[in-house]
Parts: C-alpha cells; sequence; structure tokens
C-alpha cells in the first residue's frame, strides 16, 4: 500500500471532487459566487492546516463526545446542580442557554450555505465540518439545559423565548444578519471575526468560571465545545489570508467585513461581560484581563500587526472597545437589572464580597459610576425596574443604555435619520454599521411592535405565554423560587452540614 | 422518580413544555426557529424569510412532527460512524497486509478502478447539494437527517478515494486523475454526470431529495454497493463487498428516513403552506412587516394547488426516467472490461422490488414504460 | 519594561488532558527556550515569542508511549498566530512578520 504523507493524502480525500459543468451553467450551480465582488483566481492554493478527513472527524469527535457525555451522567446522577457554591450562578447559565444554544444551531445552517456557496474544496470540507460541530454544540448545550430545566424555572419554552423575547433579539439578529449575508462575508463574519476573535473569550473565562463555583458539567460543555473551536478559528484565518492573497481587488472588501463584524461580535459579547464579572460568586477572570489577553494581546497586537503588510488595519471602532472595557459588564448589568422583571433570566442583589471584588478589580469605574444603582437594590429588589418598553439599538438590539466611556454620566446613544424616521443606538460603533447598509437594518424586527399590534395577544399573561416564561420566574434571585428549590436540594443532601473535629 | 425523596423530585418531568420521547427529541424538536427572522437575504430570494416554508412546493401541518427513524443525533450518528471509520479502515489493512490485490483478477482490477473511482464524484455531488437542502429545510428534524447523510457521503467518497489510491493499486494520484477524467469525458458517465448537475441547480429542497434519495440512489447504490458483490466475490475481491456492506448500510439509512418523510408528506392532506404555524402556537401571527418599512406580506404569494401527492408525482415523473437512463448508461464500463453484469436488469430488479413498493407506499402509481 | 504580549503565539491546552498535556508541555518546552506557561486552573496557556514548534518525537518521549498527532485535537482548546505547518511529525505556529 502506498501510504501518502497526510498533506497529499488529505488534498487526494478533499479536491478535485467537483468539476466544470458541462450541461448546466457554473454560475446556475453557484449563483452567489460573484455576488459580493470577491475575486478568487486560483482557490487550490488554499490550505486547511488541520486537514481533517471524514474517518479522523468521526473517531477524534466521538471520543469527545465520550468523554464529556460521562462527565455529564456523571453529573446528573450525583446531583451537580445542588452542589456548586451559589445557585445565582444559573441565571447566567440560562442566559447563556437561551442566548448562545440558538446561536450554534443558527451557525450549523450557516456554515452548510457557506460550504454550499462557495466553490472552493477544502473550504467546504472544512465548512462542514464545522456545520457538524455547531449542531453538536447545540445539542450538548441543550442536554445540560434539559436537565436544569427538571429543577429549575426558565427553559422550558426555550424555542419560544428564542424566538419572541426582546433579549433574545439580541444574538438572533447577529446571525441572522451572517444567514442573510453573501457566502464570503458570512464566512468572516462568523469564522474569522466570530471564532479567532471572540470565541476564546466565550468559552474559555467562561469554563473557567464554571469550573470556579463547581459547575462541572458546564466547564466540560465549554471545554468540550471550544476543543472544535480551534479548528474553526483555522478555518477562519486561512479563509481571510486567502481573499487578501487572491486579489488586491479583495482588500477593501474584506476591511470593510472586518469592520462591521469585529463591533458586532464585541457588543453581542456584552452579556457575557456579566457572566464573566457578576454571575460566578468565584470568579475565575475578569472581564477586563480577559479582553485584555484574548483581545488586544492576541488579536490587535498580535495578529492584526501581521495583517498590516496587506494593507489591513486594525478595526473601525476598536480604541472604543479597548475605552469601554473597564464599563463594559456594570452598564450590561445595570441594563439586565433594569429590565429583569420581563427577562427568563434573573438579576441578584449584589452582596459584601461582589461589591469588594469589583472594586478591587475596576478601581476606576465601579464604585464611582456603578455601585451606588446596585445598592438601590438593597433595600427592594424592584427599585431599579425601568416602567415601559426598552427602547433598543437598531444594529444590535440591546437597549440604548452604555454610558459614553469618555463621560460616563452620559449616555452614548446616537440617532440617525434615514428615509424620514429617527433611529436610534447604542453606539457610534453600531450607529456606522447602520449607515454602511440602512436598507438591510431597518428590516429588523423589533417586539414592541409586534407587541403593539397585538400579535402577543390582549393580556400581560398572553405576552408571558408568548415569551416561553411566567412571571414568577423572572425578577431577583435570591428572593426567587429557584434558589429556596437549592437550598431545600442541598438540605436535602446535607451539603450545609458542618462538621466539628475534636 | 418515585424512589427519590420528595425534596429532590423535579419540578417537572419533562425538560420542555412539549412533550420529548427520548434523547433523540429532546435536542431536535423545536432547535429551529419558525417565527420573526430579522433580515431578509441581501443576494438570493430576497423577499423570503430565512426560514421560510415558500422554499418547498409541499405543505405540511407540524414541520417538527418528522422523525428520523434510527433516531440519530450528533452523539449517536458520530458513535455508530466511527465503528465503521474502524472497520473500513481494518478492511484495507488487512487487504494491504494480505496482498489481497495480488490474487485478484486482473480484468475486475481494472474494471474497479474505472467504475469505483468516477463515482466518487456523484457521492460528492450529492452531498454538495444536500447542503442546500441543509440550509433550507423547514425544521431540524429533516435537516438534521440531511446533515447526516451528506457527511456519509462525503465519507463514502473519500473511502473510495482511499481505497483507489492505497488499496489496490500503486499508482497515486494519478488514478484519481484518470477517474475525474472518466466522469467528465467518458460517455458512459455522461447522462449521470448530467443528472447530478441538474440536481446542483435544483432550488426546491424537497424536489432535491426526490431527485437523490427516490430516483436515482436507490438505482445506483444497489449496484454499487449490493448487487457487484458477488461479482466481486468470484473475481476474488473481497474488499469491495466488505466495503460495501458498510457503505450499504449508510445507504439503508438514508432511503429509510426519506421514505418515512415522504409517506408523511404525501398523506399530509395540508392545503396552506402556512398552516403549520397552528401547530406551532402561532395562529396569530400577522405575517411580516417591519418597523420602518413594510416588506410584501408573505401570505399574498399565491398557494400551490395541487396537493403534495400530486407535486411529489411530478417530480418522480421527472427525475426517475432519467435516473434510469442515466445509470443504464453505464453498461458500456462493464462491457468494455468483459465483466458480465446487466445493468438494465438490475435496474428493474431496484424498481420492481425497491421503488416501485416504496412509491406505492406514498400513494403514487408510476410505471416505467420502455 | 513591558513586555510586548503581541509578539507571542501559543495554544490553550485542556488540563483534562492530565499526562497528555503534560507532555505536550514539556516537548513544547524542549524546543521552544523562551516558552512561557500561564495557568487558568482548567487550562494552561503555552506561549512562545514569534514561532512555537511542537514534535510528535518529543511528546512520545515524554509520554512514554506512540502519540498521533491527531490527539492534540481534543485537547488544543484554541490557539493564537498562525498553523504554518502541520502533518503527522510536527506542528509550527508563527507570525509572518519580523517584529
Amino acid at each position: 500500500m502506498a501510504k501518502l504523507t497526510a498533506g497529499t493524502r488529505y488534498k487526494a480525500l478533499t479536491r478535485d471532487l467537483m468539476w466544470d459543468p458541462k450541461d448546466v451553467d457554473f454560475k446556475k450551480i453557484y449563483p452567489l459566487v460573484e455576488a459580493e465582488g470577491i475575486r478568487i483566481k486560483d482557490p487550490k492554493r488554499w490550505e486547511d492546516p488541520f486537514r481533517m478527513t471524514f474517518n479522523q472527524y468521526v473517531k477524534i469527535q466521538a471520543e469527545k463526545e465520550h468523554l464529556h457525555h460521562a462527565i455529564r451522567s456523571a453529573f446528573e446522577a450525583n446531583h451537580g446542580h445542588a452542589r456548586i457554591v451559589d445557585s445565582r450562578w444559573f441565571e447566567g447559565v440560562k442566559a447563556f442557554a437561551v442566548a448562545i444554544q440558538p446561536a450554534e444551531y443558527s451557525a450549523h445552517r450557516l456554515m452548510a450555505y457557506i460550504g454550499r456557496n462557495i466553490p472552493i474544496e477544502a473550504i467546504r470540507f472544512a465548512t462542514f465540518n464545522q456545520a457538524l460541530d455547531e449542531l453538536r454544540h447545540a445539542q450538548i448545550e441543550i442536554k445540560h439545559y434539559a436537565h436544569m430545566s427538571k429543577y429549575y424555572d426558565g427553559l422550558h419554552a426555550y424555542a419560544k423565548t428564542n424566538e419572541n423575547l426582546w433579549f433574545n433579539t439580541v444574538p438572533k439578529s447577529f446571525f441572522d444578519d451572517a444567514l442573510t449575508a453573501g457566502p464570503f462575508e458570512a464566512l468572516i463574519a462568523i469564522s474569522f471575526s466570530f471564532e479567532y476573535v471572540f470565541t476564546n473569550i466565550l468559552f474559555l473565562p467562561f469554563a473557567a468560571s464554571a469550573a470556579a463555583v463547581g459547575d462541572e458539567h458546564f466547564a466540560s460543555v465549554g471545554k468540550s465545545v471550544q476543543s472544535d473551536e480551534a479548528r474553526h478559528m483555522a478555518l477562519g484565518m486561512a479563509a481571510l489570508k486567502m481573499l487578501l492573497e487572491e486579489d488586491d481587488r479583495n482588500i477593501p472588501i474584506v476591511q470593510r467585513w472586518l469592520d462591521k463584524w469585529y463591533w458586532r461580535c464585541y457588543r453581542i459579547f456584552s452579556v457575557i461581560a456579566t457572566l464573566v464579572d457578576y454571575y460566578p460568586r468565584v470568579r475565575a477572570i475578569s472581564w477586563k484581563r480577559a479582553f485584555e489577553m484574548y483581545v488586544e494581546d492576541q488579536v490587535l497586537n498580535g495578529l492584526f500587526k501581521d495583517l498590516f503588510k496587506y494593507g489591513i488595519r486594525p478595526p473601525r471602532n476598536f480604541e472604543d472597545t479597548i475605552k469601554e472595557k473597564e464599563h463594559y459588564s456594570h452598564a450590561t448589568m445595570r441594563i439586565l437589572d433594569h429590565y429583569k422583571h420581563a427577562n427568563y433570566f434573573r438579576g441578584f442583589r449584589l452582596q459584601p464580597d461582589d461589591y469588594e471584588w469589583l472594586s478591587r478589580e475596576y478601581p476606576n469605574t465601579f464604585e464611582r459610576y456603578y455601585a451606588p444603582f446596585f445598592r438601590k437594590m438593597d433595600d427592594h429588589v424592584m427599585a431599579v425596574a425601568a416602567p415601559g418598553l426598552p427602547a433598543v439599538c437598531a444594529v444590535c438590539q440591546i437597549p440604548c443604555e452604555f454610558p459614553n466611556p469618555d463621560r460616563p454620566e452620559q449616555m452614548w446613544t446616537q440617532y440617525v435619520e434615514y428615509n424620514g424616521k429617527t433611529h436610534m443606538f447604542c453606539s457610534p460603533g453600531c450607529r456606522d454599521i447602520f449607515l454602511e447598509e440602512p436598507e438591510k437594518y431597518i428590516q429588523w424586527w423589533w417586539p414592541a411592535e409586534s407587541y403593539l399590534s397585538g400579535e402577543f395577544g390582549p393580556t400581560l399573561e398572553d405576552m408571558f405565554e408568548y415569551f416561553g416564561f411566567t412571571p414568577e420566574e423572572a425578577n431577583e434571585h435570591y428572593s426567587s423560587r429557584d434558589y429556596h428549590r437549592w437550598i431545600r436540594y442541598r438540605e436535602e443532601l446535607g451539603l450545609d452540614k458542618t462538621f466539628q473535629v475534636v | 422518580m418515585a424512589f427519590q425523596p420528595k425534596t429532590l423530585e423535579p419540578v417537572r418531568q419533562q425538560p420542555w413544555d412539549w412533550p420529548t420521547k427520548n434523547e433523540y427529541e429532546e435536542v431536535t424538536v423545536r432547535e429551529q426557529p419558525y417565527l420573526h427572522g430579522h433580515y431578509r437575504h441581501k443576494y438570493y430570494k430576497t423577499d423570503y424569510d430565512i426560514y421560510d416554508p415558500r422554499y418547498t412546493r409541499i405543505r405540511v401541518k407540524d414541520w417538527d412532527a418528522f422523525r428520523d427513524p434510527k433516531r440519530l443525533w450528533y452523539e449517536t450518528y458520530t458513535m455508530s460512524r466511527k465503528r465503521m471509520a474502524e472497520e473500513v479502515e481494518g478492511i484495507f489493512d488487512r487487504a494491504h497486509k494480505l496482498g489481497l490485490y495480488g490474487r485478484v483478477a486482473e480484468v475486475w482490477k481494472n474494471f474497479s478502478m474505472d467504475f469505483y473511482t468516477p463515482l466518487r464524484h456523484y457521492e460528492y455531488a450529492g452531498a454538495v447539494q444536500l447542503q442546500h437542502v441543509v440550509r433550507y429545510a423547514m425544521g431540524c428534524p429533516i435537516e438534521q437527517a440531511a446533515t447526516y447523510t451528506a457527511f456519509d457521503k462525503q465519507g463514502r467518497a473519500q473511502w473510495l478515494s482511499t481505497w483507489a489510491l492505497e488499496v489496490v493499486g500503486d499508482e497515486g494520484l494519478a488514478v484519481l486523475q484518470r477517474g475525474k477524467d472518466l466522469w467528465v469525458n467518458d460517455g458512459a458517465y455522461a447522462k449521470l454526470r448530467r443528472y447530478m448537475e441538474h440536481v446542483l441547480t435544483t432550488e426546491d429542497w424537497a424536489e432535491v431529495l426526490v431527485a437523490l434519495h427516490v430516483a436515482i440512489e436507490p438505482l445506483i447504490d444497489r449496484v454499487l454497493y449490493e448487487e457487484l458483490n458477488q461479482v466481486a466475490l468470484g473475481y476474488g475481491d473481497v474488499v469491495i463487498p466488505e466495503m460495501a456492506l458498510i457503505c450499504a448500510e449508510q445507504v439503508a439509512w438514508q432511503e429509510q428516513w426519506t421514505e418515512a418523510l415522504f409517506k408523511m408528506v404525501a398523506g399530509d392532506p395540508t392545503l396552506s403552506r402556512w398552516e403549520y404555524l397552528k401547530a406551532l402556537g402561532y395562529e396569530r401571527w400577522p405575517g411580516d412587516y417591519r418597523w420602518g418599512k413594510t416588506l410584501t406580506d408573505p401570505r399574498t404569494t399565491p398557494e400551490e394547488e395541487k396537493t403534495n401527492r400530486e407535486i411529489l408525482e411530478e417530480w418522480v415523473h421527472r427525475w426517475l426516467p432519467p435516473a434510469v437512463e442515466a445509470v443504464v448508461s453505464l453498461q458500456p464500463v462493464f462491457d468494455r472490461h468483459g465483466i458480465a453484469f446487466s445493468v438494465e436488469q438490475s435496474v428493474e430488479r431496484t424498481l420492481q422490488r425497491v421503488v416501485y413498493p416504496r412509491l406505492q407506499g406514498m400513494g403514487i402509481l408510476f410505471q416505467l414504460t420502455s | 519594561m513591558t513586555v510586548d504580549q503581541g509578539q507571542y503565539v501559543g495554544m490553550d491546552l485542556d488540563k483534562n488532558g492530565g499526562p497528555v498535556v503534560e507532555a505536550i508541555i514539556e516537548a513544547i518546552r524542549a524546543d521552544n527556550p523562551e516558552v512561557e506557561l500561564v495557568d487558568f486552573n482548567i487550562y494552561v496557556k503555552v506561549k512562545s515569542p514569534w514561532k512555537l514548534l511542537l514534535r510528535r518525537e518529543k511528546v512520545e518521549e515524554y509520554l512514554g508511549r506512540e502519540w498521533t498527532m491527531d490527539e492534540l485535537h481534543v485537547f488544543m482548546s484554541s490557539y493564537f498566530g498562525f498553523i504554518d505547518e502541520w502533518d503527522e511529525d510536527h506542528l509550527v505556529i508563527r507570525w509572518n512578520r519580523e517584529s
């Protein structure tokens, strides 16, 4: 048997499988290939450094599944949910559940779209591996929530919540934006901007937090998912390099996509900032440090210096993301607390150790700008609830309540007149994205409008039914039935007994 | 669980508000969002929603009601394919160590190279267009089955390549190059190649499934992965039949779930493509509109006039005759190598034993008139 | 003096890998004299200025058994830099610029 080297073998198995069609027009098979202005001369040069084949894929992934589901089974059998250090963590897990899990599923459909429409075979095999990976992520995450849902609130109608709740328009609109873009933009958006620049900060710090609070199952979800991401990052990097090297005319197009998707990714990570800084009672790392390490060091100072030779500059508004790092989690947590009465994951009353940690990690901002707000909840948990419907950003769809990092006592909200209407944005970053493609962004679905039009039904109960949870599942954690359930589970298991040693 | 202390009892027995029977249903049902997609495509079907029932002509009262008869989800899929991958590697490895192809008749060796190698392109083209199905099909249960089927096809294309490269001979990449040359330029493959090119330009995702899994694949896969086994053994080749057994396992599943799907579709009397909204509890949905701009109301798109069964019938009429022709026209490859095998008879057997009964099960009466 | 963090390439390894990850780290240390480790409890960041080389042979030496580069997929959670070379014997991650 003529054993080939890994490289030759990989090429033989994944290339030259498609042919130039003879009886139909190439453009009928690939109707989108020229739509975005990207020019490809010699796509055969493109290399996927991971060189995964079918056999390798199913063997490696089955091994990962085996390892992960063993941990899951042990966690479930042993009531791991009762053993974590503080149940408020679950509110963060719920946020992750209904925000990120559907995003994984969208990414699954999206990667199939990219692979189908970009006529480059090596990319296609890598994107199709990723299409499977994303389905995997959606499913191992949903298995975690399926178990949680039997013991706690908020998750039992996650599909409706994802379809109809104001909060879920944030991650949903992000992936919908990519799903409706051309295939090359979608590739850069997800494989490069999302996967290379930002997923580290999604899975590594959050998995570390999960381990720190004792949620072994979620730590395993995070790590097992992230082990696929290294492959997705390689795809994104290789795709970016290929587009930049294929034709100089691609460079300004790619720059525009990097500008857009850097900020778009960054904004949906606002909630992740609270999952790192607020929800874990034992923190593994702060958002600020994680951002400095994963984004500033590894990407802005690392990768973008390497891209300079192509004429690529760091993404527009990147300075704003650096300026905002000391405000981001606090401003976002404040938003979540404003609307926690209409959300499926709860806010919580900060505890003395929280004030201490946040003040220490954020000496320039927390005490001065944010602690007074959180202290208002000390007397009454609903003291900070905002009445009415939030005015949300027309791009990222988060309520427009981010402070201007240069003048934190003022809001950063921006306004643009377009087609006789005033559109509102949370920040210059989102405003700039709108200005590039206003016709796209005026199509966003705004839940408040559906609500006012009567789609959600005549009563408040109808509205919550549409959201997929009840008002009792919302609000503040330490005064919630979930907290009392958790205490009861712990009592039954004897977890809070203290033993004397004589 | 009854033996649990009361204080540890779960607050709900079912994780979701919709009933699920098993892990497959837990991770599959209601995965795809059906409403409130945010934007319209920039370049393709610019007036359609992200998940839109208008990507196919068939209508179903509940898209989430479909069940894969094998209930494959990611865990069970990768576990079963890992076993298959290891078996195939074992077959190839033993073939190499035992020098099996040294004993195989030269005539069969030459034929099998010319026959199996070009067909990796057929498997691959199917995988490519199934990715279109994965993107546009309605609901996770259907597209999930298409996802794994597409991956299986990529896998079979790779197994055929590995076999040609490393097992049967020692020619290296040249052997694959010759296979592609045959696929593109040899008259015997022209009709099959053309068929696959038409599949690649078919937009209706359900029609793609008919063209692939109802029409062409049952015919050709029976030859490839079943009926040639005895012939191969006659020439002393055990490698192809052993690999074919594993491929046939995948193929059986792909036909099984497609049959289940089209039985469900053919028996569904639903006339409005918006009917499924009721099953989801969204009968109040007023159609789509947007802040600052009114998009065309999707419900103003005229409804399909034919029943599902009539549509399926139309597709079968469109795809089955050229499928039969494409497979039968492979005969010269056998003849020029002197392999005694009648493709026409094989196709006839498959039509009578597999395809027609299956169509009858969907209420479709179809007979090819020769 | 602050070190330019942007010069590093490297990878994040999942500590669930136990002895395998330890052997990978030792192999990296052996071939990359300026390597630095940062511990994050459940994973460890291994970073090296400009270039990082990992060789299968070295991993096998520290692990004491046969090891394939494929096993890296299970435990390499993330990386930074360009993967320049990856075959059955070695992996090179690097930046393309000089400084």
